[in-house]
């Protein structure tokens, strides 16, 4: 036993902190940092821009932030380490690409819908399933789980209530996968089942902290539509960020909620988007804005906005901040087009102070979306007030309600602040 | 500025002692992870804590246990489970393990070895389940919060070899470092794991590890192990690589590295790592099976049901329902805390109080020169006030870090929470422990700011006056009257004392008395040795009048020593009597050599032949009403209606040993034949005082039902009991830390039949038979230790001295804080006694320049001095004894009394006295051996003013 020595190395940071309270504090922000960071490490940050959603945990330090995360991710550019890598020579194909992809690092099957019940209410709704995979080198093989992970989240947005759950799940054990034939997406009690190898028709089946379960049957009316250069998708100019990406922006949902013991029908629209990437888990200093809107004339678009983060939600009103801008505009039949930065202007209108579990983030919650050559000048604005998804990583992700030039309704999905 | 930072350092160790009170031993049962109930295939720890109600802290299982003898719950039942819903249930796997502190080095995998190994428990949970729950914002929420520390991903953290673990604060504070490592050599074979292995083998049918008697084997899957054992150590090794590997313990990469963080969810003893990595290498469900699955929340009845339906195998449920019932020794323990808490805080109010008084009068031939000069009042208050503001601002952040530190090395768990807060990677900021630090620095400003002003008033009013008065010594029969009149008043009081708040109440006025007693007496007993020394001797004489002298102008520092002395005296008395009592009377009452402790039905339970067995029954009812036995008193009407309190009813046995364990206060005459023959019952003190019965009552009870059923049955109360048994108090018996009201009945008033299934409280009394210890006879057809194995399989079997050891164990882990507390109290005052003793003293160069010309050498002067501090400290200590014995006398027959209805013998030892004496006499005699050190005897006569 050597006591006194262990005593004196827990008294010197003691003595320290206690010289200066803030200091003490501080020290607890890094240290949640660390924390986060290690995590990341293994398993990067889930969203649909994973890099920088360790710092939207951590706003007070973003330094340390970035400091640890560079130690780790020896990958500053897009290197994958021992996993695959997304590429133009490999192109998507469905429907084998519906299931799972364990050699990338990450992976999302991301669900999202607009729904009204018979008395016009609205809702938003979010199921989320996340895949991570640890790196090859540094995993040991475990006779309990595979080097994969899996997170679900779950969020339902009525005009004065949210409901959201989060569940973990190791890969391996059982109870959570994603298999393509039939397509079945399940972790734990959760479920996305479909009959065939499309994931659509599907029925989806989840609960929300025992106050909410919901039953929707999903058919798609329309293509899946392959993002970005026929499914690779650049996250920056240098494509040194990239996935693979499609969408299913035609569904059509109608199903039942049951919320705290009371039940009723709801229909809507639909949309999902798959995922898949090594090549975003290292890019901490950006966030992104991201939005799938559903226009009146049948008109779908998808746009997203990086954005460095730690820069200040202030500065988001101007471009200085932007990094890569990109959209595809799809026509009521399918027809996709990508839209070029030049082509496409994403801009903050109005910030929200949202008060999250620490503390309280200023976040850009109003936009004008104007797309020229489509005729399209539309503003999108918060469904309501604090769709903030208090996650392991947090993020804003809610319904969003679309005027200007073209009507709508859709998602956004807003990281990095 | 000292006197701040100690007066600050004092409460702030005071403040977090408490607070690891509650956050260690005390917190234990209240979040833990496997407090929501678990699944469990064949667990003892769980079951431990019901040996012994009163002591029993430790976090208490529900539990389902799998009999089907060729299965194990395995992870396809896991994931079953989990898909169908049952998302509150995490699986789990627990060994023994033996682990040694690390070195940790990063850069590679060598580790130095630097302890001898520990052997915990290694828990492997599902920690993607765990951490699944925090959003719902439960208690199990919280419990996923605190053991944040294992939130690595699947799998572990990115370095091959090393782990994430969790480990309770205690846990980690016992092994001393932050970085455990284990190999394989070793492997665990603790009591615990005998048991394990003893059930496993039963359960597994096994016949090997029974037959073979290798009941220590850690391997309880002993089915699928490998038969040698050489083989089973290297299988039981865990996260190994091939035992080829293995060349030594202290330098390999073989071993595998457990970066440690705290939680209090994580029981005692056990180091937690995700499943994950728990099944690494040669580890796996084939070798070693899930223990089970634990669930977050408790489950239903109908969950357990479907859980059944589901598994599609033999499960039993073992569920205990409710949490154990950790008594009222905790918060016994708390109250008592909190009571020293608020002493140590007029403690340090009197130091400072002191320590400002004395800087100002030291001041004050300055201030005077300063007034003459032509500086107003008014500068010179604003000034002084500033200056005090600029030490407090320096010394509250000095005083809270030696707070800290003390309590570190006063406290375990306060240790062990604080390195994790400090260097482990992650953090729980832990909202008490700041809250803690919030409200001392508070106090602290608040405090000086109140205590600042009346020196200063008196100061103000001292330069305005131009004669300084001169203290009158108290006349003797004043002080006489005085001291009869505050004993009589104390005496008054003393009996008027009806709530625990009065009770407290009661405990400031004591020592305020005490006190103002102390202040008076002081002078005057010293003044009576100075009479009886003789004046030959000059130093002595000189040592004695000079005590004299100061006791009179060191009031505020001698009652500050005094208060904490007479607390820690009334402390170690009651801590003292309280374990003396615990420990006779536990020892008493557990008659039977062994006991069982079960969750199967009494009917289901198979008692080997030979073996007798005495089950405990246990009836919930309420009191309806009393009738008191001597009419007379009560204004003709006999019975009064008492508030209808709950009260538990256990059956008791009526053979010889159940009646020489009986511990009674009081009891009628002849009471145990007519508690054999039903004529009477006896009850515990919670219930006597909290109802207010004595003996000979007869009691009224309505809505008996019996604990396994929920039915209310008080219509049938003749179902429950062969006749309908006479409530009529027979005796009182003690029974410490029960939190109910408790009465005893005859195990044969009992109806077996109709209620013992339902009434079984799961604890079974078991002797053995002499004849069944001669093994080896061809006519007994089991060995002793087949017959225990039989019984060890229907659930846990503790010997008597297991219990004994474990409740004394859990005593003692409870009241290890108040070595602690003792100590800051007694270092703090002695200090701050010491300090102004020395200032004071400074007005003594006078004399010590006549005794130097009197050729007194310096060392004999430095010694006179030395020798009338401890002169004074003797007469303090002296006053301190019987105040402090009072003292504890007030804890325990009113403050326990009225707090939680039970009352213990109060045992002086003269010894705990003593040492209580002597620490704080040798305390002292180091603290001023450093001031006196510098003193120097030749003292610069013209700073002497007048005060």
């Amino acid at each position: 036993m050597k006591p006194t020595l262990n005593l004196l190395s827990e008294i010197f940071p003691t003595l320290t902190k206690r010289a200066e309270p803030l200091k003490f504090f501080f020290q607890v922000v890094l240290a949640v940092c660390v924390l986060t960071c290690s995590a990341c490490s293994d398993a990067p940050a889930p969203s649909r821009f994973f890099g920088d959603l360790s710092k939207s945990n951590s706003e007070d330090s973003s330094e340390e932030s970035s400091e640890n995360k560079s130690e780790d991710g020896s990958d500053t550019d897009s290197s994958t380490g021992s996993f695959q890598s997304v590429n133009k020579t490999t192109p998507l194909a469905l429907p084998k690409d519906h299931g799972s992809h364990p050699d990338y690092q990450l992976e999302w099957w991301y669900l999202t819908f607009v729904l009204e019940d018979d008395d016009k209410n609205e809702y938003g709704l979010q199921f989320t399933l996340f895949r991570f995979a640890t790196e090859k080198e540094t995993q040991i093989a475990s006779s309990w789980s595979t080097p994969q992970q899996w997170m679900g989240h779950a969020s339902l947005h009525a005009k004065d209530e949210h409901f959201f759950e989060e569940r973990l799940a190791a890969g391996g054990v059982g109870n959570a996968f994603v298999k393509p034939a039939p397509f079945s997406a399940v972790i734990d009690d959760w479920s996305w089942q479909s009959k065939n190898d499309s994931p659509f028709p599907a029925t989806l089946q989840f609960s929300i902290n025992n106050n909410v379960d919901i039953t929707l049957s999903l058919t798609a009316n329309g293509p899946f539509v392959k993002q970005g250069d026929n499914g690779y998708s650049k996250k920056t100019e240098d494509a040194r960020l990239r996935s693979y990406y499609y969408s299913q922006p035609f569904i059509d949902a109608s199903g039942t909620f049951d919320i705290n013991n009371t039940a009723f029908n709801v229909k809507g629209l639909g949309w999902y988007d798959h995922e898949w990437t090594s090549h975003l888990a290292n890019s901490n200093a950006m966030g992104w804005d991201w939005f799938s809107l559903h226009l009146d004339d049948g008109s779908k678009l998808m746009a997203f906005r990086m954005h460095a983060t730690g820069a200040g939600t202030k500065g988001t009103k101007n471009r200085g901040n932007e990094i890569y801008t990109t959209a595809s505009y799809i026509t009521a039949s399918g027809d996709k087009e990508t839209l070029a930065l030049n082509e496409i202007s994403i801009m903050p209108l109005d910030n929200e102070q949202i008060a999250t579990l620490n503390n309280e983030r200023d976040v850009p919650t109003t936009w004008q979306i104007t797309i020229p050559s489509k005729g399209v000048d539309i503003t999108v604005s918060p469904f309501k007030s604090g769709q903030w998804n208090n996650s392991v990583f947090a993020y804003y992700e809610g319904r969003v309600s679309v005027t200007g030039t073209h009507k709508g309704a859709g998602f956004m999905e807003l990281t990095g602040y | 500025m000292f006197a701040i930072i100690l007066a600050n350092a004092g409460l702030i160790t005071v403040l977090l002692i408490n607070e690891g009170a509650s956050q260690g031993e005390l917190a234990s049962s209240k979040s833990s992870i496997f407090n929501g109930g678990t699944i469990i295939f064949v667990d003892k720890a769980a079951m431990s804590n019901r040996a012994v109600d009163e002591a029993a802290s430790e976090p208490q299982i529900g539990k389902v246990g799998e009999v089907g003898k060729d299965y194990f719950l395995s992870k396809a039942d896991y994931a079953n489970l989990r898909m169908a819903g049952f998302t509150q249930l995490v699986a789990f796997s627990e060994r023994e393990q033996r682990f040694s502190c690390a070195e940790d080095d990063n850069s590679d995998n060598q580790v130095e070895t630097s302890q001898a190994a520990t052997e915990l428990s290694l828990l492997g949970i599902d920690n993607q389940a765990l951490f699944s729950y925090p959003v719902s914002g439960d208690k199990a929420g919280s419990i996923s919060n605190s053991m944040a520390g294992l939130m690595s991903t699947n799998g572990g953290s990115a370095q091959p070899y090393h782990v994430a673990g969790a480990i309770h604060p205690a846990t980690k504070s016992k092994l001393g470092c932050d970085v455990l490592f284990f190999s394989g050599s070793q492997k665990g074979s603790q009591k615990r794991s005998q048991k394990n292995s003893q059930l496993a083998s039963g359960d597994s049918q096994d016949g090997e590890a029974s037959s073979s008697g290798v009941s220590s084997s850690g391997a309880s899957s002993a089915a699928a192990l490998p038969k040698g054992p050489a083989e089973a150590a290297g299988k039981t090794a865990g996260a190994l690589p091939p035992s080829s590997d293995i060349t030594s313990t202290s330098s390999s990469s073989s071993a595998t590295i457990v970066q440690l963080s705290v939680s209090t969810a994580v029981p005692q003893d056990t180091v937690v790592v995700s499943l994950a990595d728990f099944y690494r290498r040669n580890i796996t469900e084939a070798t070693w099976p899930l223990s089970g699955f634990l669930s977050l929340l408790p489950l239903s009845q109908s969950d357990k049901q479907i859980i059944q339906q589901r598994l599609l195998k033999t499960v039993e449920f073992k569920d205990i329902s409710t949490q154990q019932d950790t008594g009222s020794l905790p918060d016994s323990f708390k109250l008592n805390l909190w009571a020293m808490g608020a002493l140590m805080a007029v403690v340090a109010l009197f130091i400072v109080l002191n320590a400002l008084n004395l800087m100002y009068r030291t001041r004050l031939p300055n201030i005077f020169r300063m007034r003459q000069l032509g500086v107003s009042s008014r500068h010179l208050t604003t000034a002084l006030l500033a200056e005090l503001l600029l030490y407090c601002v320096l010394s509250v952040p000095v005083g809270c870090a030696a707070g800290f530190y003390a309590a570190s090395m006063l406290s375990p768990i306060i240790s062990g929470t604080f390195s994790s807060l400090f260097d482990a990677v992650f953090i729980t900021p832990d909202v008490n422990l700041i809250s803690t630090l919030a409200l001392s620095v508070f106090v602290t400003f608040l405090s000086l700011g109140i205590f600042a002003l009346i020196p200063a008033k008196q100061l103000s009013t001292a330069l305005s006056t131009s004669k300084v008065k001169a203290a009158q010594p108290m006349r003797k029969r004043t002080v006489l009257v005085c001291t009869i009149a505050g004993i009589a008043l104390l005496a008054i009081t003393q009996a008027l004392i009806s709530t625990t708040l009065h009770a407290l109440l009661f405990v400031a006025l004591l020592l305020l008395v005490s006190c103002s007693l102390v202040i008076m007496w002081l002078p005057i007993l010293a003044n009576g040795v100075m009479k009886v020394t003789p004046p030959s001797k000059p130093v002595l004489h000189f040592i004695v009048a000079s005590t004299a002298q100061l006791s009179s102008r060191t009031r505020l520092a001698v009652c500050a020593f005094f208060i904490a002395l007479t607390a820690n005296i009334g402390m170690n008395v009651m801590t003292d009597s309280f374990r003396a009592a615990t420990e006779s009377w536990l020892t008493q009452r557990l008659y039977a050599p062994a006991y069982l402790y079960t969750d199967k039905a009494l009917s289901e339970l198979v008692i080997p032949e030979g073996v007798t067995s005495t089950p405990l029954l246990r009836l919930q009812g309420k009191l309806v009403a009393q009738s008191s036995a001597n009419n007379t008193d009560s204004s003709g009407n006999g019975s009064k209606s008492a508030d209808a309190s709950s009260i538990s009813i256990s059956s008791y046995p009526t053979h010889d040993n159940g009646r020489n364990a009986l511990v009674v206060d009081s009891s009628v005459t002849n009471a145990w034949a007519k508690f054999e023959s039903g004529e009477g019952i006896y009850i515990n003190q919670q219930l006597a005082f909290s109802n207010d019965v004595s003996l000979g009552d007869t009691l009224f009870l309505e809505e008996m039902k019996a604990a396994n059923i929920d039915e209310s049955s008080n219509k049938n109360n003749h179902r429950f009991f062969n006749k309908p048994p006479s409530f009529t108090v027979l005796g009182i018996y003690p029974d410490y830390g029960n939190m109910k009201a408790q009465l005893l009945l005859p195990l044969s008033s009992f109806n077996r039949d109709t209620i013992g299934d339902a009434a079984f409280s799961g604890v079974l009394a078991i002797s053995y038979d002499q004849s069944t210890f001669q093994a080896g006879t061809p006519e007994t057809p089991q060995t002793f230790e087949q017959k225990e194995t039989t019984l060890a399989t229907q659930g846990n079997l503790y010997s008597r001295e297991e219990l004994l050891t474990l409740s004394m164990d859990t005593f003692d882990r409870t009241f290890v804080l108040t070595d602690g507390l003792n100590i800051t109290t007694l270092l703090v005052a002695g200090v701050a006694f010491a300090v102004s003793l020395s200032i004071l003293s400074l007005s003594n160069a006078s004399s010590l320049t006549v005794l130097r010309a009197l050729g007194v050498s310096k060392t004999a002067v430095k010694l006179s001095l030395l020798g009338q501090y401890i002169f004074l400290c003797l007469l303090t200590a002296l006053l301190a004894v019987p105040f402090g014995i009072y003292l504890a006398y007030v804890f325990i027959f009113e403050v326990n009394r009225l707090a939680f209805s039970w009352v213990y013998p109060l045992a002086v030892d003269f010894g705990v006295i003593v040492s209580s004496v002597t620490v704080s006499l040798v305390i002292i005699c180091l603290v001023i051996a450093l001031p006196l050190g510098r003193l120097k005897p030749k003292v610069d006569l013209r700073q002497d003013a007048p005060l």
